[in-house]
């Protein structure tokens, strides 16, 4: 009843499954699995970046002064003051302590709610002639309290908070 | 069971075998993807840029004694809903008795949830 | 004799005993193989180093967190007990404002000491007690850290040379600069009425401003008190008085300003301090109060002071000054770049 003439199928059937649990077992104990990364660290860096100008930016000089630089800025939005936006925003994100300026660019567009009660944007600032980028680019945002309406924007003349969104990338 | 012929049964049982590794290696290969969350990651996944903005905006807006007025708080409730995805409760009253304003402000974007009252004895 | 039929399908629905156990056995073991496997990843751990997320943390600790303890500014590093009571070095001015960094605590955190009788000195020791209480844990990192005001062209640096491939993390913050400044216009001799007059000083109002950022922190900055209008020959007379009120209210005790240091010096036109009384005054005369002085009369924040001026023409009219957030300004906080390097 018993006999050796399935021996060719019981090697080859063990031997297969010794391969493949050896393949498994080196598998699991080198350090060489792959896992999705390292791109985020810059993101992370130019993130955290953006914010800070942006939260620097919203900081009064004065107790009682009415608005933070950002906030006349975007208040009195003509075109000195969205040229002051730029270089400031531009200075505080390119300054490095050793003198070398980095090379960061952005654009800046405005949320707000419209009087038909729906989202709704326009652009503050776009980089004159170039408005491709290649990198990662990351969004920072801050909230800005508006008395009402800036002169040169589509929002309702009343005080109302919106959220300023700025896109920045690395030239 | 003298007669029942079984040759069969090594080629089925090997192939069985030879399946379950395969899905157990396809197990493993998947679980690096959860395994190999970097600092990066949480970093970014953790919005402290938001809640700090938050409640800076909310203390100015105290600063201003512009925080009785709802229209701006629904503008954040909104635009905080549609950009950022997250649930903003901005809420005050004041206890005359201790002489001190409160300020309740959450914040829930789906993965982090804060939650402070802000006092201020005046 | 079922030979021949073997390949059509049984329907007697019989397995042989061997086949069921061996396959009985195997699920076992795999079920129980299976169920192990969620943890199979558990102990892999990367090899190398993520400097860049100590870069970061690092930077955190600095710009958003106060310290440990949160004045630490104030510690007087020459007592043992005072240099282990200090755990972290962060530079923020409270740990509600994070970004806005203390201008004392950036002097102190830049004033660093590689020799070896480092525990002895008010300067802090490198490397050792920066990995301490600012990069933390068991690996020995080396770092740089940089910090450069925007209107100034150069920076303040601890640490060595960097190699090409660090963890790096950069940010941009404001310091507040202490000292509030308030102008004190007096009157012409021919209509002023008396020759002393009070500036007064009530701590419980100054303190009482919440937001960290604007409030004049009398106890631990410097004041100046500037003198204008100065338009003919005045001398002030003696050294500046300080009189303090007692709680409950009554007669104060006055004290003169004392010899050393933190005291009261009178600078005429913002130049070195009069060392002798009488003493000319120009226009833009400080009152300098030195930082630390209130505290070192012992001074809290419910005290209310008077600073008493004597000259010698009738250059004041009938009421005192006040010094208080109307009368007074705190220059605009001053924005800086710092740099993380972690290798």
């Amino acid at each position: 009843m018993v006999n050796d003439s399935g021996q060719l199928y019981t090697i080859e059937g063990i031997s297969a499954g010794l391969l493949m649990i050896v393949t498994a077992y080196l598998v699991v104990s080198s350090t060489t699995v792959l896992t999705p990364q390292d791109v985020h660290i810059t993101d992370v860096q130019l993130e955290q970046l953006g914010n800070d100008a942006l939260a620097m930016m919203d900081t009064r000089n004065t107790y009682t002064g009415p608005r933070s630089p950002l906030q006349d800025y975007v208040f009195y939005d003509d075109s000195t003051n969205k040229s002051n936006f730029e270089q400031q925003f531009l200075l505080y994100c390119n300054s490095t302590p050793f003198g070398r300026m980095d090379d960061l660019r952005f654009n800046a567009t405005i949320h707000y709610i419209n009087n038909a009660n729906e989202q709704s944007f326009y652009t503050y600032y776009e980089p004159p002639g170039y408005d491709y980028y290649r990198e990662n680019a990351v969004k920072v945002s801050r909230w800005i309290y508006l008395e009402g309406k800036p002169p040169n924007s589509p929002v309702e003349d009343k005080p109302q908070i919106v959220l300023m969104e700025v896109l920045l990338w690395r030239a | 069971m003298a007669g029942l012929n079984d040759d069969a049964q090594w080629i089925v049982l090997m192939g069985f075998v030879v399946s379950t590794i395969i899905f157990i290696l396809a197990l493993i290969v998947s679980q690096s993807a959860l395994v190999g969350q970097t600092t990066s990651e949480s970093v970014l996944e953790f919005s402290k840029t938001d809640i700090q903005d938050l409640r800076s905006e909310v203390i100015f807006l105290k600063e201003k004694g512009h925080l009785d007025e709802l229209d701006l708080i629904y503008d954040l409730q909104n635009l905080s809903m549609g950009r950022k995805t997250a649930v903003v409760e901005v809420d005050n009253w004041t206890d005359v008795v201790s002489r001190t304003d409160f300020v309740y402000i959450h914040f829930n974007d789906g993965t982090t949830s804060y939650s402070e009252t802000y006092e201020e004895y005046y | 004799m079922k030979g021949k039929r073997s390949w059509l399908p049984d329907e007697e629905g019989q397995l042989s005993i061997d086949f069921i156990i061996g396959f009985t056995i195997f699920m076992i073991s795999f079920i129980f193989v299976i169920s192990m496997a969620s943890g199979l990843l558990v102990g892999l751990q990367s090899r190398t180093i993520d400097y860049d997320a100590v870069a970061y943390r690092t930077s955190v600790v600095l710009v958003e967190d106060p310290g440990e303890p949160r004045d630490w500014h104030l510690l007087d590093l020459t007592i043992p007990a005072d240099r282990d009571s200090l755990k972290r070095l962060g530079l923020s001015i409270s740990r509600l404002s994070p970004g806005l960094l203390q201008q004392q605590k950036v002097d102190a955190f830049f004033n660093w000491d590689s020799s070896a009788g480092c525990t002895g000195t008010e300067s802090l020791c490198y490397p050792d007690e920066y990995k301490e209480k600012l990069i933390f844990g068991d690996y020995p990192y080396s770092f740089n850290i940089a910090l450069r005001k925007l209107n100034e062209s150069t920076p303040l640096v601890v640490g060595g040379n960097y190699p090409p491939k660090h963890g790096y993390s950069r940010r941009v913050v404001k310091i507040k600069q202490p000292g509030a400044i308030m102008t004190m216009n007096i009157t012409n001799p021919l209509y002023g009425v008396m020759k002393t007059t009070n500036i007064s000083m009530e701590f419980s109002d100054l303190y009482g401003l919440i937001n960290p950022l604007y409030r004049f922190d009398t106890l631990n900055e410097r004041t100046i008190i500037t003198i204008q209008n100065v338009t003919s020959i005045v001398n002030i007379t003696s050294i500046p008085e300080v009189c303090v009120y007692p709680p409950e209210g009554g007669t104060p005790t006055c004290l003169y300003a004392p010899g050393s240091s933190p005291t009261i010096l009178v600078k005429p036109g913002g130049g070195p301090p009069c060392t002798a009384f009488p003493c000319q005054i120009v226009n833009g005369t400080e009152i300098y109060i030195e930082e630390g002085f209130f505290s070192r009369i012992g001074l809290d924040e419910f005290s209310t002071i008077e600073i008493r001026i004597a000259t010698d023409q009738n250059v004041f009219d009938a009421f005192p000054y006040d010094f208080n957030y109307y009368t007074a300004t705190l220059a605009a906080p001053e924005p800086a770049v710092l740099e993380v390097r972690v290798w």
